[in-house]
């Protein structure tokens, strides 16, 4: 690939972000999000993942709340591409009223645009997306299961620790 | 193709968080005449919230003769935590409304603050409240992230950087080595000899920060050896992972334990306490889930200058300890702690020295060694002792067969867990670790005395 080539390849990964970012934008008014509110994403395609997110979701709501030491009081906004996942009673009952299912080809979209913006107000329910995460080589190592993986990597839940020491 | 129209120099100033001397200038002269004025003399101060702002404020305090009594801060996380010296609390404890007292309010949030304090029946005369200009920079930070214009025309930046750099070294695979320390460079290359077998890789060129590092991968025998800022590698892999990584010739490596930005592992996010950053380097760095061959650094200490160094300085071969009290990122250790150790290890027998750099100065009553990084494993086997804190250069001794005593600092506890070099695959000699996180200054001098008899 020469360095044209590359540019091309640049702008046609650029038009796609704009596109997933006049979704947002849309989604923010339409639900009067702020910038400060947050997007939690499900993916179809990673049904385990948002399964293990949805289990601890209303305890991940109450840590957020927790760690919210400058008090925005963010709201937080479901946003998936199932609409099972979409209407998953734990959503509701973790507290989070505001849920999109995003239509057609939006979630590539979006994706895009959250890749773009490095991550910004957006926590992406997956393991497996962008290719570079470098987080489905962690599991089974030592015994790294997927749910560890997810609520330390993905949702940024703490976990006791372990103390030792001596000689070697 | 489109333009960016976006000033480089606008959008470098705001990549770059503010550094702590631009910081502390900046507070200074916010604080400074709040201080002349004597608002704080002879008042309570109390410091909220637990922050970098703050930090830099209690210094100035203090250099200004004041004294601060009470640091508070509402994250339940930070509360109990040591904060310089004091002990970060809720501000619960400012209820009742304590008398002669200032609440120097520094943040973002410093309404919310001062609404918080006034409901626990202060006054605005009992509050100085700063707007926090690092936090300001933050904010800004966030609604650039938000900014679609904003974010293209720093992806085209980092793309004109990635296509330069693989211009200037075309056909060669493109080795990162992109965190700063000594170890950062130590540890991967140990471990690259294999990785470039295994991945058939003989055309190369290995990225490094500074010339320390550089100094580090050449005498593993690897080159060429290019110094390239950390800044510069972020922006040319923040490219390379948006586009996806390996579509691209030639490749990137890029060898540390945290991943590039899309990483969902590092060492303040690890998924169980039982994965070391050894074990990221080789899954995250090296792609690899097998043992792999560690291999050393080369040392070329010869008997002869071991001897007249040793002849030299008055040092006794086999009963001397090289004390290693430097470290960058880890705190150090007290003077009062390493004069208890000197005077033990005097008191035996043993001779004691100071391995330095640059302007750094030995500890008093000790000999100032300044052994090259090519030497320091051999004069540390020669003398049979070693003692320091943890460090890049603890990470370069672990090939050294000697007795070695590596000290974590107090809040060093991960770094402990995570970060040692018993999780190294070679070690020679004996190591023992202790941290003052879990045992007292006293109770791990009383274990350095028994090893060292």
């Amino acid at each position: 690939m020469n360095n044209k080539e590359i540019e091309v390849l640049l702008m046609e990964r650029f038009e796609l972000a704009e596109k997933g970012a006049e979704i947002i934008e849309r989604i923010r008014k339409e639900h009067e999000l702020t910038i400060d509110d947050c997007f939690l994403v499900f993916l179809k395609d990673e049904p385990e993942c948002a399964d293990i997110v949805l289990n601890k979701l209303a305890e991940w709501v109450k840590y957020r709340e927790e760690i919210d030491v400058r008090k925005i009081n963010s709201k937080v906004c479901v946003l998936t591409d199932c609409e099972k996942l979409g209407s998953d009673p734990r959503i509701a009952a973790s507290g989070i009223d505001t849920i999109v299912v995003a239509v057609d080809n939006d979630m590539m979209f979006i994706k895009e645009y959250i890749q773009l913006s490095k991550y910004g107000r957006f926590v992406l329910c997956s393991i497996n997306f962008p290719k570079v995460r470098t987080g489905k080589e962690i599991i089974g190592y030592k015994g790294t299961t997927l749910k560890d993986l997810v609520l330390c990597g993905i949702l940024g839940m703490p976990k006791p620790l372990e103390t030792g020491g001596g000689s070697i | 193709m489109r333009e960016f129209h976006l000033k480089l120099e606008e959008m470098n100033s705001l990549k770059v968080p503010l550094r702590r001397k631009q910081l502390g200038d900046a507070i200074a002269a916010r604080l400074l005449p709040i201080i002349e004025s004597g608002a704080f003399d002879s008042k309570d101060i109390v410091l909220f919230p637990a922050a970098r702002a703050t930090e830099i404020s209690l210094e100035i305090l203090r250099k200004n003769g004041l004294s601060v009594s009470t640091v508070v801060d509402n994250s339940l996380l930070k509360q109990g935590d040591e904060f310089a010296d004091l002990t970060i609390q809720s501000p619960d404890v400012l209820v009742p409304p304590r008398k002669e007292t200032i609440i120097l309010i520094f943040s973002t949030f410093a309404q919310e603050m001062y609404e918080q304090v006034c409901s626990f029946g202060y006054s605005e005369d009992d509050c100085v409240i700063i707007h926090d200009l690092y936090e300001d920079h933050l904010l800004q930070e966030r609604q650039r992230a938000n900014d679609i214009e904003y974010s293209e025309a720093l992806m085209y930046l980092h793309c004109k950087k990635y296509i330069h750099m693989i211009n200037a070294h075309r056909n060669r695979d493109i080795i990162f080595f992109p965190e700063i320390g000594l170890g950062d460079a130590y540890i991967p290359s140990s471990y690259l000899q294999d990785y470039l077998g295994k991945h058939k890789i003989s055309n190369y060129i290995i990225m490094v920060n500074s010339n320390a590092q550089k100094q580090i991968v050449d005498l593993f025998g690897f080159e060429p050896i290019v110094i390239m800022s950390r800044a510069e590698m972020l922006e040319v892999v923040d490219f390379w992972g948006y586009m996806g990584g390996a579509i691209f010739n030639p490749r990137i490596h890029w060898l540390h334990f945290r991943g590039p930005r899309y990483g969902l592992v590092n060492e303040h996010n690890l998924p169980n306490n039982r994965l070391t950053n050894i074990d990221l380097y080789k899954l995250v760095g090296f792609q690899s889930k097998i043992k792999m061959p560690r291999q050393q650094m080369n040392d070329i200490a010869t008997d002869a200058y071991l001897s007249d160094l040793f002849t030299a300085e008055n040092l006794l071969p086999g009963k001397t300890v090289v004390l290693c009290p430097f470290a960058n990122t880890l705190q150090e250790l007290p003077e009062s702690f390493w004069e208890q150790i000197i005077l033990h290890l005097n008191a035996i027998g043993y001779t004691v020295c100071t391995n330095t750099a640059k302007n750094e100065k030995a500890l008093r009553g000790t000999v100032t060694l300044q052994v090259p990084f090519e030497k320091i494993n051999s004069v540390v086997e020669y003398a049979g002792y070693s003692v320091g804190v943890r460090s890049g250069l603890s990470d370069v001794l672990s090939q050294a067969n000697a007795e070695k005593i590596l000290l974590y600092g107090p809040k060093s506890e991960s770094m402990y867990l995570f970060s040692s070099p018993r999780d190294y695959d070679l070690y020679p000699g004996r190591l023992h670790e202790f941290s003052f996180d879990l045992l007292s200054e006293n109770e791990i001098i009383e274990r350095i005395k028994i090893i060292i008899s």
